[in-house]
């Protein structure tokens, strides 16, 4: 019930109504019969009273000349004559009956029940009027019988009440048949005024799924001048608006689809140039300087011996200068050859890989003794030649700032945490200033002097592309003098 | 002398001489042919154009040949004289001016038998040379050891 009540507002509202009003209208009903019940009594009461001082007065005269046949006589008639008008009276004469003041009956309406000069053998109410109601349905009456201002005996009268119970009951039936067919006008009206209320919310919610498509139209609601009007209009109001910024979402999510497919288009153009630049870079470039370094060599080999040693010197210089650059243009050409490189992952044993690297730099750097520990069996998935190029930069780095190292150290590894394999590389050769580590792997980024340490500063950076390639991340912790620790994580 | 050619392709002046100074200080004592761009590498080689009438029987032991080259590019050299009876097994080292790995690989596709980074080092070409066979390179007696 609680259920089903709280499923639908229209049954809330219906109940609320149909409760209200029922209860309002019986109770209603109730008060009016009580006031009728009392009213009616009330005014009974004095009439029955009036009647037995009236028939009192009458009876005076004949019970003081003891004219007895007259006085009952004159009962008789009296009570014939009510019981001739009381079709549909409230009340019936019972009897009436004359005492003396010794109690004795002396008169009668009624000589069979109350045979003449015996006792009186009912209840006497109190004279003056007072009323008592003498088993169901009866009530009985006394007045003084007054002469020459002398008490001369009394008179009882007893009613019937019945008709006035019949009466009551009557009405009381009325007022049951009244208050149904209220309750079926108020249950009626109840559901529709119920309706009423709760029909603008029922086109309110047909109305809500559409919303959003512009469509929405309530004119039931929208073009009603009242608080309803104001939500119908709102409503549509904010359709258009919904819709309207939708179509407008639309529209940019398109023209960014457009702009996106023209910037891919520019994108590739300019990665074409770049390939076809860096392969004239490659090429063109390194011609002159290979000139340069050649006749520079040629001069010493050949013309030696008429060249002083500061002329030697100077073209020394110059085929450093030479090489230099050429190293710089292989550097940049890589770095740039890892952004272009198409990934092809694979399985890649890294511990192999490294053991490989530092091969290959014992056999370039014999006089080097340097303790490299590379934990076995680390493998990882991602692009086996871009990973070389990370491993060689990594660990040549680590050759390189050991050189001064007087036992110099290298350890590769990896470790746990928080669920990510960390690959590190620690040495503990020149180290660095970790006020600069932002530094470390910006393209031609260097945190030592070329006197100190040969390079071109573009190591790392290549590095850090080939882990963004990857989706990882690489970061570095340093002291000087110290040693150094890269970790990276691979996705 | 004649049979013992090597044909130089290259088309930067620079590097034809450092070559050909490399290849005498090393004592080769073979006739080094040169030629400036691919064009005139197949000219020579098909004895057409400016090369016509030259017998093509006689074709050059070894063949340098840059890959980036003006007119006919290096690449296009090498399958057309895979392509001819006449050249097929002629070897063929190529010249790089970087180790550009895409140039390389297309080069062995192509039927290239070695290659060298230029400028020549001259340690390399002989190590490629033996192992191409090239036994007949013909080393100067070196006078002094
Ligand atoms: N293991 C290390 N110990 C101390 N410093 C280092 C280490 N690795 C890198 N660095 C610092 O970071 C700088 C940048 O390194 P990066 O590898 O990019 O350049 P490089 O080694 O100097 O030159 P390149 O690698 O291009 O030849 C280095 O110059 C050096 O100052
Ligand atoms: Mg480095």
């Amino acid at each position: 019930m609680r259920k089903w009540l709280l499923q639908s507002f229209f049954r809330q509202v219906s109940l609320i109504l149909v409760a209200f009003s029922v209860l309002s209208i019986s109770g209603y009903a109730y008060q009016n019969y009580v006031d009728l019940k009392h009213q009616w009594r009330s005014a009974i009461n004095i009439q029955i009273l009036h009647l037995t001082g009236f028939a009192a007065l009458m009876a005076a005269n004949d019970l003081r000349y003891e004219k007895y046949f007259d006085l009952w006589e004159k009962l008789r008639k009296v009570q014939n004559q009510a019981a001739e008008e009381e079709k549909g009276a409230l009340f019936l004469i019972k009897d009436i009956v004359v005492l003396d003041n010794s109690g004795n009956v002396v008169g009668s309406s009624d000589p069979v029940r109350h045979p003449l000069l015996r006792r009186y053998d009912g209840q006497i109410p109190q004279s003056s009027g007072e009323m008592q109601i003498a088993g169901s349905g009866r009530v009985k009456t006394a007045a003084p019988i007054i002469f020459g201002g002398e008490r001369i005996g009394s008179l009882v009268m007893a009613f019937d009440i019945a008709p006035f119970g019949r009466f009551l009951r009557q009405h009381l039936r009325d007022f049951a048949v009244y208050l149904i067919l209220m309750t079926l006008a108020t249950l009626l009206f109840g559901l529709a005024l119920a309706r009423w209320i709760t029909r603008p919310l029922g086109s309110v919610r047909s109305v809500l799924p559409m919303l959003g498509s512009g469509q929405a139209a309530i004119p039931s609601l929208s073009l009603r001048q009242d608080e309803y009007g104001l939500l119908g209009r709102a409503i549509e109001f904010a359709d258009r608006r919904i819709h309207e910024s939708e179509e407008q979402i639309r529209m940019h999510r398109d023209h960014l689809e457009e702009l996106v497919k023209q910037r891919t288009r520019a994108l590739e153009a300019a990665n074409k140039e770049l390939e076809a630049f860096s392969y004239a870079v490659s090429h063109d470039l390194r011609a002159p300087l290979r000139a340069i370094d050649g006749f520079s060599l040629a001069l010493v080999e050949d013309y030696g011996d008429k060249l002083d040693d500061a002329a030697k010197g100077y073209l020394q210089r110059v085929r450093g200068g030479a090489q230099k650059m050429g190293r710089l243009i292989d550097d940049m050409l890589q770095l740039s050859r890892v952004t272009r490189a198409e990934l092809h992952y694979a399985a890649v044993d890294l511990s192999a890989m490294a053991e490989q690297i530092v091969h290959d730099l014992r056999a370039q750097d014999p006089h080097r003794e340097v303790q490299v520990s590379i934990a076995p069996g680390l493998t990882v998935s991602g692009d086996a030649g871009l990973l070389g190029i990370l491993l060689q930069n990594i660990l040549g780095n680590a050759w390189k700032f050991t050189r001064d190292a007087r036992e110099a150290h290298i350890e590769f590894d990896s470790r746990l945490q928080d669920g990510e394999q960390v690959f590190l590389v620690r040495d503990n050769g020149a180290g660095f200033d970790m006020r600069y580590v932002s530094k470390l792997f910006g393209a031609f980024q260097r945190l030592h002097t070329e006197d100190e340490f040969p390079g071109t500063g573009i190591g790392l950076a290549t590095v850090q592309r080939v882990i963004n390639r990857h989706g990882g991340r690489i970061w570095a912790e340093g002291k000087v003098e110290e040693g150094a620790c890269f970790y990276f994580v691979l996705k | 002398m004649a049979g013992k050619v090597i044909l130089l392709v290259e088309d930067n002046p620079d590097d034809r001489i450092l070559t050909v100074r490399a290849l005498k200080q090393h004592n080769i004592a073979n006739v080094i042919d040169e030629v400036k761009d691919g064009q005139e590498a197949l000219d020579y080689l098909f004895g057409e154009g400016q090369y016509a009438g030259r017998d093509v029987a006689m074709q050059p032991q070894v063949v340098l040949l840059d890959l980036k080259l003006p007119k006919v590019d290096g690449l296009e050299v090498l399958q057309r004289m895979r392509a001819d009876s006449r050249t097929k097994r002629i070897p063929v080292v190529v010249l790089t001016s970087s180790s550009e790995q895409q140039d390389i690989v297309s080069s062995f596709d192509l039927g290239a038998n070695s290659y060298v980074r230029k400028p020549v080092d001259f340690n390399a070409f002989l190590d490629a040379a033996k192992q191409l066979g090239l036994y007949w390179l013909m080393l100067n007696e070196v006078p002094n050891g």
